[in-house]
């Protein structure tokens, strides 16, 4: 006995993957990972101790860092960095003396899914524009 | 019961632990200055009460640090590996933790320590 198939929403989903495809070298994705990275920053940069008489080195808040990266690549890097502040460890894990003033896992653990869904919603958002742009809708 | 409670009643009732780490020397974190090694501090780095249906509210802990000090790597490994066998899935009075995490670092502060940081979270 013959069988028939029918299988609908094959050019939605070719119009969904060809707006994925789309926005693959959008500059604006950057973007949208760069504002999610500023959130992070900025927390750890609140939570970070500091020493207004502190005269030698760098402050812990300065070594703290967002890297942007290559233009091409879509995503960015919140980090501290070693150099400019190798205590940085010390003061997240603590040490012999003391426990620590923990600033960087706070922050992560506070706030990333805040940051990871305004990220899913901002490309949520381009996808939508470009998928409305081939079906002969607004685009923007 | 809070967990940090849960935690040190379940660590300082270890015999096998308190062997390598006497029970007067496993305490919550801050000022380790003074304490000799090996040493254990633990306590909260992320928590923060949640609302339930029920009202009542729970507490939420993201990051729960367990740190051992030690003058040798092998003192800190027992140790850490002891902690982690009785803190692993603890399940005790409204606190369910799991291990989620553990670094290993070393240092000279005045003296030279090895230092397991093991990190758990959940619900206490």
């Amino acid at each position: 006995m013959p069988l028939e198939f029918k299988v609908e929403g094959l050019d939605d989903l070719r119009r969904s993957l060809s707006a994925i495809r789309a926005i693959g070298g959008d500059p604006r994705i950057k973007k949208i990972a760069e504002e999610g990275a500023r959130i992070l920053y900025r927390s750890m940069v609140d939570r970070a101790p500091y020493n207004p008489r502190r005269t030698r080195g760098t402050h812990l808040r300065d070594a703290i860092f967002i890297g942007l990266g290559p233009a091409e690549y879509a995503n960015v890097l919140v980090g501290v960095n070693m150099r400019k502040a190798p205590h940085a460890w010390l003061v997240e894990y603590g040490s012999r003396i003391w426990s620590g003033k923990p600033y960087f896992r706070p922050a992560i653990q506070l706030l990333g899914e805040y940051v990871l869904g305004m990220i899913q919603r901002g490309i949520e958002k381009l996808l939508d524009q470009k998928w409305e742009g081939k079906n002969g809708r607004a685009s923007e | 019961m809070p967990a940090e409670e849960i935690i040190q009643a379940t660590l300082t009732g270890d015999a096998a632990l308190t062997a390598i780490v006497p029970a007067e020397r496993i305490r919550l974190r801050g000022d380790n200055r003074g304490i000799p090694m090996p040493f254990v501090v633990h306590g909260p780095i992320v928590d923060r009460y949640e609302p339930t249906f029920d009202g009542v509210g729970r507490r939420w802990i993201g990051v729960y640090q367990v740190s051992v000090l030690a003058k040798t790597a092998a003192i800190a490994r027992a140790a850490a590996d002891r902690i982690i066998e009785l803190l692993g899935g603890l399940r005790a009075d409204g606190v369910n933790l799991e291990v989620t995490g553990r670094t290993w670092s070393s240092g000279r502060d005045p003296e030279f320590y090895h230092h397991v940081a093991i990190e758990l979270s959940g619900v206490g």
